[in-house]
């Protein structure tokens, strides 16, 4: 009876992805559990809030991106953060899903806040440097280009799974002149570019970023070569990690779910993210305004004290 | 009509304020510091809440963003006036919130927090009427003005903490913050100062002229000796037009090059910057602030009035609050501003 509720939740979240590829993956979760919410049968809060812990723990066992489990947290401390006073069960489950409804609309705009605040970074004329592909980061360009700015942008192909491609074609769909670049030319192609912006899967306490692989690379060929490295982020994503080298992310972010599953010995398995230190990054921008990396820990105090 | 007549000599004293801004730009008015010209906006700012016509907070804010935006407009270099707008804007908002009665912490920040927290959207009109906020308001000015008016004695309060007996300091150009700052640390001291004359305008030399005066042992290089002698020297004390969000400067041409020069030889760089300096822009276009001097007919030689100098090159800011790290600069800032007037 459980695996069957959990295995609907799980077909709800990729039904989700498939049907808006554009959507966050931390936002298709928080719809999948907003649903699950709506059909919990458990007679106590309790039982509520245990149910909504194993479906996020069955959600990053599909999709182990550290989105998905920061948004999942997030949601749940979000519900769960007001007055649950009422005797009737169903009076607090309706405040419950209430509040889920207002987190949901709250975090689909925040895309769009992003965008606003970070395209007027963007100069004239700049030659922009950004890794895999980023739905955020789309969203920047879109902005600016809307904006009748002119630019040109570098990706990198980011292997293993070609992700770079996918947001050339997309520039391309914008009419942006785009090129495609080899992650290893991102050393040979850092003297042409004015700045970096990439995206982010989440962002530390520390005020680092956690990012497809090849990010720290590419932050550090910028400290080299002194070009701003900007980081566009929602603030569903900030996370209660604090990794102090790439040893510390833990193993169920670095690999993708299924090979976590199958897989006996991970050594031989390329890791999918790698963390880039905040003393790389110059600014971070979310819908919470544009943070210095400093800024980033005081706000998760803020959050989770 | 006693109505009209305040409202024509209100709207005197501002075009007037607003010629004398345009005339700093071109150098033919009276060059001011910024702390006069500090000053002077948050009295003009007193003087439209006391005289202008206004219901509610809401209307109030409306007309000092307007003014406020013609004032930025008139020198947009001048960056303290359109900081003492935001501090006033935040004085109405917690005025108000204290006339509402709801707690006036963080309640307006946007935070992960409050993302977290708040049940439904909190838009707050400011529609509402209390009679005694206009009088709340001016009295929280006033103590916007005393503070204003303290800021050079609490910055030099702290020289003794920083300067030490036979120490070789640099300084670039003229501020006035530093040399309160070095002449107070000069009662109790013995030390040496390095002046970098800053050309084209050589403000250096009435700086070295004035610290002399106070039996300071000076020394004027020009601006290309700064890295030379860099190596003797043990701090480097500098003033700035602006503090940026990031924890940036915007100061005199030159102080780029000072800092690089400190950074290498791992000086301390020291800012010595009052907090109605700090601005909420992160990007301020530099390169509208030159300075064309024609040396032959045929030369022209561009001159850029400022420098921007990165958060990293910064060791320590001191202000009238106290010293702080460049990492701090945006937790002050949300102490100062309101997000929302980030953007006038």
């Amino acid at each position: 009876m459980e695996k069957d509720t959990t295995q609907k939740l799980v077909e709800y979240f990729r039904a989700q992805i498939r049907e808006d590829p554009d959507v966050a993956s931390a936002v298709a979760a928080i719809r999948s559990l907003l649903e699950f919410l709506k059909r919990d049968q458990s007679e106590t809060i309790l039982g509520l809030r245990e149910n909504q812990t194993k479906a996020i723990q069955r959600l990053e066992e599909t999709d182990s991106s550290v989105a998905v489990s920061s948004g999942g947290e997030l949601f749940l401390r979000f519900i769960s953060l007001t007055s649950l006073e009422h005797p009737d069960l169903s009076q607090c489950k309706n405040v419950m899903i209430e509040r889920g409804e207002l987190f949901l609309k709250k975090i689909s705009l925040s895309r769009g806040k992003v965008g606003k605040l970070c395209h007027t970074f963007i100069k004239d004329g700049a030659k922009i440097l950004t890794h895999s592909s980023s739905r955020v980061v789309l969203k920047v360009l879109e902005n600016a280009a809307a904006d009748n700015k002119r630019f040109t942008v570098y990706v990198t192909e980011s292997q293993p799974d070609s992700a770079g491609k996918l947001m050339a074609q997309k520039l391309h769909n914008l009419n942006i002149p785009v090129t495609v670049v080899l992650d290893a030319a991102v050393g040979y192609i850092m003297e042409k570019v004015d700045l970096v912006i990439v995206g982010a899967e989440g962002v530390v306490e520390s005020g680092g970023v956690i990012n497809k692989i090849g990010t720290y690379q590419m932050a550090v060929c910028s400290k080299a070569h002194n070009k701003p490295f900007y980081v566009v982020a929602e603030s569903f994503k900030f996370v209660r990690l604090y990794p102090l080298n790439q040893q510390d992310v833990p193993d169920r972010f670095k690999y993708k779910a299924d090979i976590l599953k199958t897989v006996k010995d991970l050594n031989q398995e390329h890791p999918m993210i790698d963390y880039t230190p905040p003393s790389l990054i110059t600014l971070l921008f979310t819908d919470l305004g544009v943070l210095t990396p400093s800024a980033v820990s005081d706000e998760l105090i803020k959050l989770y004290l | 009509m006693p109505g009209a007549d305040k409202e024509t000599d209100l709207s005197e004293r501002i075009e007037s304020f607003l010629s004398e801004l345009k005339r700093c730009g071109s150098g033919a008015g009276s060059l001011r510091g910024s702390a006069e010209t500090a000053r002077e906006t948050t009295a003009l700012l007193r003087r439209i809440t006391a005289q202008a016509r206004w219901g509610n907070a809401g209307e109030l804010m409306e007309i000092i963003r307007k003014e406020g935006r013609r004032m930025t407009a008139a020198q947009p270099s001048e960056t303290t006036v359109g900081n003492m707008i935001r501090r006033v804007l935040k004085i109405i908002r917690e005025e108000y919130a204290r006339s509402r009665g709801s707690s006036e912490e963080t309640d307006q920040q946007e935070s992960l927090h409050k993302l977290l927290t708040s049940g439904g959207s909190s838009e707050d009109n400011f529609r509402q009427h209390f009679t005694h906020l206009k009088a709340n308001v001016i009295e929280a000015i006033n103590e916007l003005l005393t503070e204003l008016e303290g800021t050079t004695d609490n910055i030099s309060m702290q020289a003794l903490e920083h300067i030490h007996s036979n120490e070789v300091i640099m300084t670039i150009g003229r501020s006035r913050t530093v040399e309160a700052f070095l002449k107070d640390a000069a009662r109790k001291r013995k030390f040496h100062v390095i002046v970098a004359e800053c050309a084209p305008f050589c403000q250096g030399h009435e700086m070295a002229t004035s610290l002399c005066k106070e039996d300071i042992e000076t020394t004027v290089i020009p601006d290309a000796a700064i890295f030379a002698v860099m190596s003797r020297v043990n701090k480097v004390i500098i003033g700035t037009q602006t503090v940026l969000a990031n924890g940036g400067l915007r100061a005199v041409n030159g102080t780029h090059t000072l800092a690089l020069a400190a950074k290498h030889h791992s000086t301390p760089l020291i800012v010595c910057a009052p907090m109605f300096k700090l601005s909420p822009q992160l990007v301020i276009l530099l390169y509208k602030n030159y300075f064309f001097v024609l040396i032959l007919s045929k030369v022209n030689a561009h001159c850029p009035v400022f420098d921007y100098v990165p958060p990293e090159l910064i060791t320590l800011f001191i202000s009238n609050i106290g010293g702080n790290a460049p990492s701090y600069i945006y937790r002050l800032m949300s102490e100062l501003y309101h997000p929302e007037d980030h953007e006038l």
